[in-house]
This record gives C-alpha cells, structure tokens and sequence, in this order.
C-alpha cells in the first residue's frame, strides 16, 4: 500500500536542516551503505537538492535556506524488509521562518497543513551551540569581577552604568530552548489538531561531541543542555512521542578535518547516534517516524 | 542566467544574487517575475515584518497566516479565560516596592531552565514570553553591567505568570499556577487609603499568600522597623476588611537574606533576633484569624553570588503546591452575584473537591 506521510521539520536557523538534506538525498540515492529506507523517486526542485548536495560531497559548507521561502521536496522511498513505499514530503522551511513565528506571532496557513496529517516531526538543534541564556549568576564571585573593573558599589552610578550599557529587550533575545517550546506549544493549540505525534530530536553537529560523556547518549544531551525543552517533553508524551539521535551530517569539523573526511567514501561520514540505527544511517529517524503509521 | 522579481537585482546579467543568496533558488524571489513594484514591496513584506503584534491574534486569520498566542503575562481577563479551561493554584504575592516580587518569580524561572526544581518539572507555559522579558536584565546579552529586575509599573495593573508543572515523583497530574505580579506601589496606595482595597482582588482569590518582607531593608536599622511595620499593618487590614479569614493561608517571607548574611558579629545576631520577635508577634495576634501562618527566608538571587539563585526557594515554592485546602467552606458561595467573568474566580471550587 502506497502511504502518503508528511513530516514536518521544524528548527531554528543555523541548526543543520540544509546540510542533513544534502546528506539524506546522497545517501538514498548514491546507495553506498545499507540504509532503512531507499530511493523510488524524486519530486520538487531538482536544481536546489542537486547544489546542496553538490558542495556537501567535497565537504563544503552547505549555505543556509535564507529567506522566508520554502522549498518543497518530496522523495518517494521504499522500506526496506516490507517493501511498503511512502512519500516523504519536507517543506525544507527556512530557520528564519520559525524566527518570525516567535516574533511576529503568526505562521503561514501552509504550515498548518502541512501538520494536519498524518507523520511526525523533525526538530533541529545543534550541539555546536553557545549557551544563549547566560546570566550572571553563571558567572563566579562577580563582585570580584567588578572589584577588578572598577565598577563602583554606589548604587546611584551603579543605576548610571546600567543605563548606560542596557540594549532593549526583544523576541530574538528569547534563548533557542524556550523558542523551541513555543513552536511546540503553538502546535498543541487549536487551530492546529490535537493529535499524538511521533517527534525525532535531531541533534546536529554531533562530532563535536566525540571525547565527551554524551557521545553514546543524545537524551543525555538534550537533558544537560536543554534542560527546559527535555522537561516539556517528557510532561507532553500525550501530545509526542519522542526520540532523540545525534547526527553529523559533515562528519567532523570543515576547516580542521576537511583532507581526512575527503579521504572516506561520502555516505561513511555520515555519524547517526539513536535507537535503532544502522551505522551512518540517517534515514533511521525518518523510518520511525513513518512505522506503526 | 535566470531572472528575479527584485528589481534591483542583476542576477540575469552578472549570474549572482544582489542580496547574496547562494545557491541562487534560495533567494526567494529568484525565478518569478514581477511586473511591478508594488508587487514586490508585497513579497518582501510578506513574513519578513520582525514588528510585534501587539494584539493578540489568536485563532484569526490574515491573508494566509494564522495567528498565535502572545505569550506575554495574563492580564484579569485572558486569566479568567484559562480557568474556564483548567483549574490553577492562584499564588498571590504581596509586598512594597523594590521588596522582590518579580525577582522571586524569575528565580523560579531561571531554576527551570537549568532543570527539575523542588520536585516538579516544567510542562509548559502560556506566558513564556512574559518570563522572558522579566529575565532580560538578568541577562548577559542585555549588556546590564551589575543584574538588575525591571520594576514592575503601577500602569500595568494585575499581571499573571503562568507555569504548567508535572511532578518528579511519578505522579501524572499536571498543576497549573499562576503567580501575580502586580507593582508594591499599588499596595502601598491601598494602605494609605488613596485607592480601593477591592481594587487588588487577587488577595481574597489566592490559594496562597505571600507577603515579602525586605530583607534588605530588616537588615539595615533606619528601615528596619517600617519594613516590618509595612507586612504587619497589611495583614491587618486584609483581616479587618474581610478579603482574608480563616480560609486563607498566609505566608509571610523575608527575602534579600543574602544581605543579613553580609552582616558579622552581634549586628547577625541582632537583626535575627529581631525577625524572631516579629514572626512571634504575628504568631500571637493574627494565626488564629486565618488558615494558616507559615515564615520562610530566602535570596532570590545575591547580586554578588555569594548564594546560589533561588536560595530556599524550593521550600517556598514546593509549600505552593501542597494540597492543604482551606480549613473551612466557602459559606454561602452559591449566592455570590458573579457580575463579572473573573468572578468564577470566587466561585472557584477548592482542587481537592474536583473529581
């Protein structure tokens, strides 16, 4: 039975949706590797898949989807060991669309549709990130620091020096955590269907994380460094049903490790780090989204 | 070479993109053709406005967009809307200016973001957007030399932040609880008389109350005693104008105890001798003329990060969400004219007798 299924991602800009795209279309349609799903057919814009995937094969940066535009890219696959065929649909949404929902407090009624069936969601963060919602109780002995600095204890040119050096608050200073948990709260609310969805965390970059604790442990992850979108999640399993994978669609660092990731074949530097995955498979997420369907 | 509706762009003669886009079908309007300016103008604008809606758009819809809730703080009416939907623990928390009422509720906030705090888990929010202007001067991309929080303004009236909480220990009820903020300038008109106690309605609807008392001020001798006359005189008069009885759980938190901390020697020892004295005092005259009468000491979060953020909060917080209902019901409830949508609020039946 030929099931058509639309996953939606979701992610905020810079958080590895373009290049997991170049990496996903070489791999089911280079064929290098065992992989869950393969290749029936391609619909959308050719031209867009065929230069993204381009520059990631010789390990160059794939640019980010700038702009509000959204690129529509449906693959026909197969499932390997049932034969059952899906369409897979991304609406490749740009990052900075998902940024104006937060700030303007709308998104396109193409968006809604495209949650109203029946697949699940991809949701893009990165572990190469800084950590966007320091403050300074994170920083030790701060009276030291401004001892050192000279900034008075007066409290009239304490006022003074704040004024001074004070930017407005605005949406884009909301830390990428809390904005992931609007657009996941916006979509529990009407008019967008209550419904129960399977939702693949997909932690980008993932090889900067090689020597660490978590390399093994993407929830471990999530959990240490997103601490406030892992507790929604957990206390919404009504609404998503969740896995998280660390995934390195590059397979290290571009400007480090660029001669030695040009030495592999392109699909075997791929890093895919999840339940239920075949080494470099980075189709595995998408499988899971689409079974039990 | 393509073409592009920017009319200033010359991807057609030079083969790249005014605006940098690369590849070239990223660029948004690469490929189409306008066939004026205005159109264009219409392309540009459309989903690119960074500006704010300031009115709250839900549910509505805009020439193919949807709208979505604000997120900001709950005012009287977008509160009472909730509780049609959900039953919450209404916390209200009183006290003069500058004595810590929105520097409690960012602590809270700030514990969240980090993890699991006094036993609960964050489930959501409805005001995340509220919380995130609150915690702009704690923040080191505010560019705010020493941390600060933003007074809150009389203007503003009532707000209501708002946290949907699960518990660590494995049960699966979901609380909701809203925290007022409202700013000490309003108290302070109240006990002077100048405006309407009826006006800060939120005292005689709250599931607790929470006055704060100034640690900072108690830990100085010139404030000392006007700090806690300010508590003192405000429990008064609630119990004296019937907003608060023998229903209501008070409870009374001395908060900055980071600068009693800096004290040394017998001026320590002095100022928590004092509060002692003050507790017992309000002990003796007033425990026998509500539900409940509990004290608590917190720092919320020490400037100089001598204390860890949310110190003793937990406590604070967790005695929140216990389940102690009121001692006694709510005479006559049946009868209240509810002339007001937020009235439902009077009408509220205590959580535990929900089924």
């Amino acid at each position: 039975m030929i099931q058509q299924i639309n996953h939606t991602i979701i992610g905020l800009p810079a958080s590895g949706k373009t290049t997991f795209l170049a990496a996903l279309w070489h791999l089911i349609e280079a064929d290098e590797i065992n992989t869950r799903l393969k290749l029936a057919k391609f619909e959308g814009n050719r031209e867009y898949i065929n230069q993204i995937t381009k520059l990631w094969r010789s390990c160059e940066k794939v640019p980010r989807n700038s702009g509000p535009a959204e690129m529509n890219i449906s693959i026909w696959v197969n499932e390997t060991g049932t034969g059952h065929q899906a369409k897979l649909n991304f609406p490749d949404l740009s990052g900075e669309s998902f940024d104006l929902q937060i700030s303007t407090r709308q998104c396109r009624d193409t968006y809604f549709e495209s949650l109203n069936g029946n697949g699940g969601i991809m949701l893009f963060v990165t572990a190469d990130r800084r950590q966007d919602d320091l403050t300074h109780s994170h920083l030790p002995m701060f009276s030291q620091a401004d001892a050192d600095n000279g900034v008075s204890k007066n409290n009239e040119s304490e006022h003074e020096g704040n004024a001074k050096s004070l930017k407005d608050w605005k949406h884009d200073d909301i830390p990428k955590q809390v904005k992931l948990v609007e657009l996941l709260q916006f979509i529990q609310r009407p008019p967008f269907p209550r419904s129960r969805r399977r939702l693949a965390v997909m932690v980008s970059a993932w090889d900067v994380l090689d020597d660490s604790d978590f390399a093994q442990d993407p929830r471990q992850w999530l959990k240490l460094n997103m601490a406030l979108l892992d507790q929604f999640l957990e206390n919404n399993s009504d609404c998503f049903e969740v896995r998280v994978y660390g995934v390195s669609a590059q397979g290290g660092d571009l400007d480090a490790s660029k001669e030695k990731l040009l030495q592999k074949q392109p699909s075997q530097r791929v890093i895919c780090v999840g339940d239920d995955v075949l080494e470099h498979d980075l189709t595995a997420p998408i499988h899971w989204l689409m079974t039990d369907l | 070479m393509g073409i592009c509706a920017n009319p200033d762009c010359n991807v057609g003669e030079t083969g790249n993109c005014s605006e940098g886009h690369d590849p070239l079908a990223s660029c948004p309007f690469y490929g189409k053709e306008i066939e004026n300016d205005q159109e264009y103008d219409d392309l540009e604008d459309e989903g690119a406005s960074e500006d704010v809606i300031e009115e709250d758009v839900n549910n509505s819809q805009k020439g193919g967009f949807i709208g979505l809730p604000s997120g900001e703080a709950l005012n009287e009416h977008q509160a009472n809307d909730f509780v049609w939907r959900r039953p919450i623990r209404l916390i209200a928390i009183v006290g003069e200016q500058d004595s810590g009422k929105s520097t409690l509720i960012n602590c809270i906030y700030f514990k969240f973001m980090q993890g699991t705090f006094a036993d609960y888990s964050f489930a959501g929010s409805d005001t995340l957007v509220g919380f995130e202007r609150r915690m702009h001067l704690w923040r080191i991309k505010s560019g705010i030399k020493r941390p600060d929080t933003k007074r809150t303004s009389l203007a503003d009236g009532i707000q209501f932040l708002h946290f949907s909480l699960g518990n660590v220990k494995g049960d699966d009820r979901r609380i909701d609880v809203f925290l007022t903020d409202r700013s000490g300038e309003k108290y302070r008109r109240v006990m002077d008389g100048i405006d309407n106690i009826g006006e800060i309605f939120e005292i005689a609807k709250a599931d607790k109350l929470v006055f704060l008392l100034d640690g900072a001020k108690v830990s100085t001798p010139a404030k000392r005693a006007n700090a806690t006359a300010s508590v003192r005189q405000m429990l008064k008069l609630f119990i004296d104008e019937g907003v608060i009885d023998k229903r209501t759980c008070v409870q009374v938190v001395t908060t900055k105890i980071d600068c009693i901390e800096k004290l040394e020697g017998d001026d320590k020892v002095h100022v928590y001798e004092f509060l002692s004295n003050f507790e017992r005092q309000l002990q003796d005259r007033f425990e026998q003329q509500v539900a409940e009468l509990r004290f608590f000491k917190v720092s919320a979060r020490d400037p100089d990060n001598h204390f860890e953020p949310a110190y003793h909060v937990d406590d604070l917080f967790a005695s929140w969400l216990d389940s102690r209902s009121a001692v006694f019901p709510v005479p006559g409830i049946e009868d209240l004219p509810l002339r007001r949508q937020f009235d439902l609020l009077l009408a509220r039946t205590p959580m535990e007798n929900i089924p």
